[in-house]
């Protein structure tokens, strides 16, 4: 099976780093990296899976997306809302001919997993959110110091591989492949106007206030019809950025109208479960993947 | 690992155990998980036995060795011979002498409920035949209080009818469609056998539950949580608990992660729209993680299973 290919891609008009792969006739999975453009000091981008989204290309089409301001994808005129970014991470999905997908999502990757699933129609199949704090409902929680004061500056390597360790239970998965490839990011001209945006102390404000009407539209739908996706949780248990509490506030939130879903906390483990302990990760996709297609009937609980 | 279409569990094998004549079933190679179900001799689900785990040991026997036993007092396995072993510790005792009967080794002890006590008890007692522990929604092995008691309270049918029986597993299950009339069925075959009355009069007549049982019960799990506190166990731990459990609060999850994880790995696996069972409420998703669990751990024994 192809390893998934890095390419380029026009979508609606933005420059869209993309990686795909593995059996084109299979039933997809999507990675949605995480790290806010802009704003977390680490560049984000398909790179930051390592060889995780490899390990699914046997089973399935594996696609990874560069998002907004990220890896090699372009950036808009202006700040960007979480709808930006998940209009173009569908718009992405659309141009790929991605249907019926999982899509795993970290930390902002997480909060436009959420956009999707609520917004995507039948492209979504289920989500598997990863240590992402953004979509969680605890808005009076602690105001997050982990990034508060990074070393280095303008994204060197000092500061990106700071960035990666405040985050980490163990460093060792910080190798050379991850930083030359974030330091690659880091200047790419997505990125850099990502980051010019980003610099107005207004912007964050408002990409936070766009999360905060996709979670109304969650809490909403969870209300009426019901949340539409089966969901999984994957926290690592050392998490400093996205404590479990706030991942199991979510999990037990959409649970109330969903009812395949699960939480899985990882042992040992910071927030990229998927570099810290990527069998156990690809184990927690596969078993989520395959069980619910193999759930009978009886017991679908519709 | 189709759940539907799997078959369930037959051909009940029998072997005698320090003069109790015991049940326990078994199929398949590989790799051996040992099942050890909830409740004790008596209770509300005096019906319950090995075949609560008919749903996961065929689609688990096509890759591992399963076996899964009938305890003492319960199931189609004898009473205990004597008044002082009405315990959890000769639960214990037997369930230890049946794996060392049948010559069994490195096993992944897989217990629920009461039965996760009494796994975890194994574990610490026998790590050398122990490869790893899944705990399933076990109260009696949190530091939590079990609500069974509450929840199940109140049964407008008499002891013993498929009536009563629903509503004990629908007060434990989250959604009354997970109580199949096949598990009814066979709750109903295991609460009609003569060893059942004789041994909820012992329990309950002669007052050997409050008198014994319990005491017994409240010393083991004061010195179990001592045990895993101080890092006694080590094995790799795996938590299965259901969100929606109101016999026993998911929060135990958490305090058993919080208890064992500062000495050994702990996996916590939650499952939404889940109460008490949630290897029978949610099978094919139970099925998959276990699976996946047990050759991770064999393979960091045997890297030949990587």
């Amino acid at each position: 099976m192809p390893e998934p290919e890095k390419k380029i891609i026009a979508v609606d008009g933005t420059e869209t780093g993309v990686a795909d792969g593995g059996d084109a006739a299979a039933q997809p999975i999507v990675f949605l990296h995480g790290g806010t453009p802009g704003i977390t000091p680490y560049a984000g981008g398909t790179h930051v899976w390592g060889g995780v989204p490899g390990r699914f290309a046997g089973r399935h089409r594996v696609v990874a997306i560069d998002l907004l301001g990220s890896g090699r994808t372009g950036y808009p005129d202006r700040p960007a809302l979480i709808d930006d970014y998940g209009r173009h991470a569908l718009a992405t999905l659309a141009a790929l001919g991605v249907e019926g997908a999982h899509v795993v999502g970290h930390d902002l990757g997480g909060a436009v997993a959420f956009w999707l699933g609520a917004k995507g129609g039948g492209r979504i199949a289920s989500l598997t959110v990863v240590a992402s704090a953004e979509p969680t409902p605890l808005i009076d929680s602690l105001e997050d110091l982990t990034f508060l004061n990074p070393p280095g500056r303008d994204y060197d390597y000092e500061m990106q591989r700071w960035a990666y360790d405040r985050v980490s239970y163990c460093d060792r998965h910080i190798d050379g492949a991850l930083m030359a490839a974030s330091l690659a990011a880091a200047a790419a001209p997505g990125v850099t106007k990502a980051r010019h945006f980003m610099a107005d102390p207004a912007a964050l404000p408002r990409l936070t206030a766009s999360i905060g009407r996709l979670k109304a539209e969650m809490w909403t739908l969870n209300k009426t019809t019901g949340w539409p996706v089966p969901v999984q949780y994957i926290w690592g248990a050392d998490d400093p950025l996205t404590p479990r509490e706030r991942g199991f506030k979510l999990f037990e939130t959409l649970a109330a109208s969903q009812p395949h879903c699960q939480f899985h906390l990882v042992p040992r483990c910071g927030s990229f479960v998927f570099r810290e302990h990527p069998q156990h990760f690809v184990d927690l996709v596969d078993a989520f993947v395959d069980g619910l297609a193999e759930t009978p009937e009886a017991f679908r609980y519709p | 690992m189709n759940v539907a279409s799997t078959p369930r569990m037959r051909d009940p094998r029998r072997i005698d155990i320090d003069g109790v004549e015991t049940t326990y079933f078994e199929a398949g190679s590989g790799e051996t998980i040992f099942f050890v179900y909830g409740g004790h001799f008596g209770g509300a689900d005096a019906g319950s036995s090995a075949q609560a785990w008919d749903l996961n040991f065929g689609p688990l026997s096509s890759q591992f060795r399963v076996v899964a036993l009938d305890k003492l007092g319960q199931g189609r396995t004898g009473n205990p011979k004597r008044d002082e072993d009405y315990t959890m510790a000769a639960v214990v005792s037997h369930a230890a002498g049946l794996i060392k009967a049948l010559g069994l080794r490195d096993l992944h002890i897989v217990g629920h409920s009461r039965g996760a006590f009494a796994a975890t008890r194994l574990a610490l007692e026998y790590p050398e035949l122990t490869r790893s522990l899944t705990m399933v929604s076990s109260g009696t092995t949190s530091p939590l209080i079990s609500t069974n008691e509450i929840r199940l309270a109140g049964s407008p049918h008499p002891f013993y009818t498929r009536e009563s029986a629903r509503f004990t597993y629908e007060g434990y299950c989250h959604d009354p469609r997970a109580v199949s009339e096949d598990w009814i069925d066979r709750s109903m075959e295991i609460s009609s056998l003569p060893r059942v009355p004789e041994c909820m009069d012992k329990m309950y007549g002669e007052g050997l539950y409050f008198r014994t049982f319990i005491p017994n019960l409240a010393r083991l799990k004061r010195e179990t949580l001592q045990w895993l506190g101080e890092g006694r166990l080590q094995r790799p731990l795996q938590i299965f608990w259901g969100l929606n459990d109101q016999t026993a609060d998911v929060g135990g999850a958490f305090e058993l992660h919080d208890l064992v994880s500062p000495h050994q790995r702990v996996e916590v696996n939650i499952f939404g729209h889940c109460g008490h069972f949630p290897y029978r409420e949610h099978p094919a998703r139970f099925n998959q993680l276990m699976s996946r669990f047990v050759r991770k751990v064999a393979a960091q024994a045997e890297p030949a299973h990587a």
